[in-house]
């Protein structure tokens, strides 16, 4: 059998045979490559694979226009009238469309399809080079009563056949008619999942032009504008140039008063506009993401690298003989290395399976783990980049793990090795490099772990903050008011005491009351954990200034029931309500906002006049409450001042919070059918428990939290069974120093203390190094990545302590365990 | 006769940390085909260290080496193997057998690594097992074996490949009286069929086996004696 047969047989052996060096390999290396598997996998997907239903990408941008509220909060202007305004005004720098996915269910013969519904603009599937099967272009002439489907739907509720042109389906409890029939487009940015089962609303552009647009809402309608040109990196306009368009949009489309307070509002707001790819912004905040993880996969597969190079050349050390005699009788050093190779060669395939194992598996839990968060999330597989990229990994590793076989002989001087004993010092000649790698290796830990710490903590902290109320066993109920006629009649704001919303509200309340038991409606509107805002500015009579704030709702009972804390004055009485007193309360922070000078009881019984808006609350500040936080989850709260009124507004759907008591719980069936036949235009009836919607909110944060703390844990261990293997290896080849020593008198505890000070070095110099390379590393990131929180002091203490409470006893119990273990028997043998 | 050896003015330097040792001092000398060559002297002389340059195993600091008409100054690492795989065969005093291969694999060593077919290196083995009476240990594991069967194994290896010049570096060092009488009845075969031999030995029983003996004292050749007649 040849040498190489013979090497790749022992390689097999030694699997089994030597577990302290192919289990740490196989479960380092895997779990590592698992890691960095998953990352490649991910991002070789999102940033080269082709966008399904986007054929152009090449020649697409898009552009953003965001007013900014806060520092956290920014909302898009765009709506179809003001893209066909800018797609007027700058048709030169090419081709302008809208695109806007929401979920939306619709019914075909009786059966629902929850679908991806886009509205989108007539010139849609020329921009981004989708396909039309079926039927009519989206280019049609008064395409409002009409909707196109795409291929997944058509196949699944009609089985593909061509004659679903001109058949019907609902949605919104309105019925249209089926134009055509378009490829799937799975590749447009959205918060949520894009299902392949999607319908499209078509708005045509010319005739979108001639109806009125309330310019003074900024509500997210499209997030962003497509341009597609000729190369695709048109010059498109600046903030500048955008705000001239706004400035003669706003011009042409308001009279009167209202024209200047619209323009002073809007051109007072912070405005900022994004240009950029079209598959940037798809990626949106996963592009900073994905890099994140490639340098800290990257980090730990270079731990992971140099851990087990430590333990292999502390393996390589105690088979210097047996190369040196290898080589003494005629061995190459290639064929030696070739050898070795081979040798290696089955734990480093089976910890590339492993890796692809967990790459699978990790890749499977992605929906799970990333939600909705996360784009082209079906599309993600273990590839043939994948694959291809374990083998290179593998393989790079293997070649340089046996280029350093022979690093401890000396190949000029062979009689060194081969007349050595083997015994004491000789047998570590090449400590110092174990030992710098051990340094490299701890500085990477301290920076990968200053980052997974200051993560944690910031995900800690968003998950677990106080938000300023309890939620109790409180319950979200949510209708859909479908017909536009029935929203515009409920909105007669004008009307309001005797209005139909407000009789309705309290119908449904009684309703839903009187169907389940115990239910106590606290508020027919949101909780104060939701995931609705309502923003309105007014330009303060006092100070002069723009105050953006959010309006939310109250009811005798709200903050009561929530435990919130009034600060100063108190909640309207039940009686002040019901004689639509013009009375509000307001938060902690909206008191500081506009009276600065005050104290708070100062401020109760001041007026807060909030401009001419028809939809502005009453202004007498009857209470002010602590401060909330509304939507959970998120690092930065929103910081807006908060204004509580107890008009309520009726839209295109209703809510309602039911507290009841501790242990019980509502669903949809104790009431939709009574709702059903009492209220038949109120649609899509939902009931949540309020922690589920905390659970949501979280989700991404808790899920972050997890992987983060996974992360530390991994690199910890790493860390850890590096310090312990290269402790256990190199106290094994001392055993003769030490046998030695012990023979003139050092005790055991002696022996440990000895080791222990000869790895206080490392840890001090790797914890150093690790400790400025942080610092500058994390503030390096922090400046490119805004995911990432503030440096933490505190943290980065305790992290240190906690390595180096890791490192020492990784030193010590190897350390102890050859001392105990009768190193007087290495003086015996021999 | 041809010329296995050709050394002159060999010189070997230690370098310490405040010392140095100067383990060869101008050691010239030639050595012929066929010869039986006995290196003595006390502990420290630089026996040891001549063996090791001789076998290419280390560099002298100074003077000139041709082995089998080779100059060796200059080699790479692997040019050096090369010349040690073709041209010698290396006897160790601890053996320096690899535990994890068999006893056949062992020896067959030289000839794998000379990319010798699997069928010769089976006969060559073989051959050279028989020679030193072990074929019958061919599978056995050197750690199965005792100290005077495992010199056998190590001078069967340093044969196989049929060496202009085979070093052994004190052959019977450990080994019992009985071994390495034994060990050294072979050694005298094997000159006497031909192979060169220079072993270093500070056993002056076995040291008058050779036809040659030279001394060294403290690096320097003191003396040099002809025993007998080169078969």
């Amino acid at each position: 059998m040849s040498l190489m047969k013979k090497s790749l047989q022992n390689g097999v052996a030694r699997i089994f045979a030597l577990p302290r060096l192919s289990i740490p390999l196989i479960l380092t290396l895997g779990l590592t490559l698992g890691a960095v598997l998953s990352v490649i996998a991910i991002s070789s997907t999102l940033l080269y694979q082709p966008l399904q239903g986007v054929n152009n990408e090449q020649s697409l941008q898009t552009f953003e226009y965001r007013f900014k509220m806060s520092e956290t909060l920014s909302v898009s202007y765009w709506n179809m009238n003001r893209l066909a305004a800018m797609r007027e005004r700058f048709a030169e720098m090419g081709e302008w469309a809208g695109i806007s996915p929401d979920d939306q269910d619709v019914t075909i013969n009786d059966t629902i399809y929850p679908t991806t519904s886009y509205a989108a603009s007539d010139n849609i599937l020329t921009v981004l080079g989708a396909k039309l099967l079926l039927g009519d272009d989206v280019t049609m002439a008064s395409p409002g009563d009409y909707i196109w489907i795409s291929e997944s739907l058509w196949q699944s509720a009609f089985g593909g056949v061509k004659s679903v042109l001109g058949k019907q389906l609902t949605a919104n409890n309105q019925n249209y008619t089926i134009a055509g029939v378009i490829e799937d487009v799975m590749a447009i940015k959205s918060n949520q999942e894009i299902l392949n089962q999607q319908v499209w609303f078509i708005s045509n552009l010319t005739e979108v032009k001639l109806l009125p647009d309330n310019v003074g809402v900024i509500r997210n309608d499209i997030d962003f504008l497509l341009v597609r040109s000729d190369n695709g990196n048109a010059q498109l306009p600046t903030l500048a140039q955008t705000d001239e368009w706004l400035v003669n949009y706003i011009t042409d489309n308001v009279e009167g008063d209202n024209r200047q307070m619209f323009l002073d509002f809007l051109s007072n707001t912070n405005k900022e506009v994004i240009a950029r790819s079209f598959r940037s912004n798809l990626l949106g905040e996963t592009e900073g993401l994905i890099i994140a993880l490639f340098a800290a996969v990257i980090g730990l597969l270079l731990m992971a690298t140099l851990n087990l190079l430590n333990i292999f050349i502390a393996h390589y050390q105690s088979r210097t003989k047996e190369f040196a005699i290898q080589l003494s009788v005629g061995a190459s050093l290639l064929k030696v290395r070739t050898m070795v190779f081979c040798e290696n060669l089955p734990s480093f395939i089976l910890a590339a399976i492993t890796g692809l194992l967990m790459t699978g598996w990790a890749l499977k839990s992605l929906p799970i783990i990333a939600g909705d968060s996360m784009p082209m999330i079906d599309a993600i597989s273990i590839n043939v980049t994948t694959i291809a990229a374990s083998i290179a990994i593998v393989l790079m590793l293997s070649v340089l793990f046996s280029a350093l076989a022979l690093v401890d002989i000396d190949k000029k001087a062979l009689a060194n090795n081969l007349n050595s004993s083997g015994k004491g010092i000789q047998a570590q000649s090449n400590q110092w490099l174990s030992r710098v790698l051990m340094v490299v290796q701890l500085s990477i830990a301290s920076v990968l772990l200053t980052a997974s710490v200051m993560i944690t903590m910031q995900s800690y902290q968003a998950v677990y903050q106080d938000l300023g109320y309890d939620i109790g066993n409180s319950f979200n109920i949510t209708m859909d008011i479908a017909d536009d006629e029935y929203i515009a009649q409920l909105r007669d704001w004008e009307q309001y005491q005797d209005s139909e919303v407000k009789t309705l509200l309290a119908d449904v309340s009684t309703l839903i009351e009187n169907n389940v038991a115990d239910s106590n409606v606290i508020i027919p509107d949101f909780a104060p954990l939701s995931a609705s805002l309502q923003v309105m500015a007014f330009q303060s009579e006092e100070s002069g200034q723009r105050v953006i704030y959010q309006i939310r709702s109250l009811s005798s009972k709200f903050f009561s029931a929530f435990n919130m804390k009034v600060l100063a004055g108190a909640n309207l009485t039940q009686a002040q309500i019901d004689n639509d007193e013009e009375r509000i309360v307001i938060d902690e922070n909206m008191a500081r906002t506009m009276f600065p000078d005050l104290s708070l009881d100062e401020v109760i019984g001041k007026t807060i006049n909030f401009g001419n808006s028809p939809d502005g609350p009453p202004s007498i500040v009857n209470g002010i409450v602590a401060n909330t936080i509304s939507q959970t989850g998120i690092a930065e709260p929103l910081g807006l001042p908060a204004v509580y009124s107890h008009r309520i507004n009726g839209g295109s759907n209703l809510q309602f919070t039911v507290m009841l008591p501790e242990g019980k719980s509502m669903s949809a069936d104790m009431f939709e059918t009574e709702l059903k036949r009492q209220f038949p235009r109120l649609a899509n009836l939902q009931v949540r428990p309020l922690t589920e919607i905390w659970l949501q909110q979280t989700l991404n944060q808790r899920v972050s939290l997890w992987i983060v703390l996974l992360m530390t844990g991994l690199t910890l261990f790493l860390a850890a069974i590096g310090v312990a293997g290269l402790t256990q290896m190199t106290t094994n080849h001392r055993k003769y120093e030490l046998a030695v020593r012990m023979a003139t008198g050092a005790k055991q505890m002696k022996l440990v203390n000895y080791i222990l000070k000869d790895a206080l070095w490392m840890l001090v110099v790797g914890l150093g190094l690790g400790f400025i390379a942080s610092v500058f590393t994390y503030q390096q990131l922090e400046q490119q990545l805004e995911l990432l929180p503030s440096f933490n002091w505190l943290a980065m203490s305790v992290l240190d302590l906690a390595l180096v409470s890791i490192v020492m006893l990784s030193v010590i119990m190897p350390a102890w365990r050859v001392i105990s273990a009768d190193p007087m028997q290495a003086l015996r043998q021999e | 006769m041809r010329k296995v050896v050709e050394m002159n003015n060999i010189h070997k330097r230690y370098d310490g940390q405040q010392i140095e040792t100067h383990a060869l001092q101008g050691i010239s000398l030639e050595i012929n085909s066929g010869e039986f060559v006995a290196i003595t002297g006390p502990s420290g002389c630089g026996k040891s260290t001549l063996l090791s340059i001789m076998g290419l195993m280390d560099s002298a600091s100074e003077g000139e080496y041709q082995l089998a008409n080779i100059n060796t100054a200059g080699l790479k690492v692997d040019q050096r193997t090369q010349i040690r795989n073709e041209h010698i065969g290396y006897v160790f005093q601890s053996f320096n057998l690899i535990d994890n291969l068999t006893v056949f694999e062992n020896v067959a060593l030289p000839l794998e690594h000379r990319g010798t077919s699997n069928s010769e290196i089976k006969q060559r083995v073989e051959q050279v097992l028989t020679q030193v009476d072990m074929l019958h240990r061919q599978n056995y594991r050197p750690n199965q074996l005792s100290g005077g069967q495992q010199q056998r194994i190590a001078i069967a290896r340093a044969l196989v490949g049929k060496p202009d010049l085979i070093l052994v570096d004190e052959p019977t060092g450990n080994l019992d009286s009985k071994n390495g009488d034994q060990v050294m009845a072979l050694l005298e075969q094997l000159n006497k069929e031909g192979s060169t031999i220079v072993m270093v030995t500070h056993d002056s029983r076995y040291s008058r086996c050779a036809n040659r003996q030279i001394q060294l004292l403290d690096g320097r050749i003191v003396t040099e004696q002809q025993l007998k007649g080169v078969a």
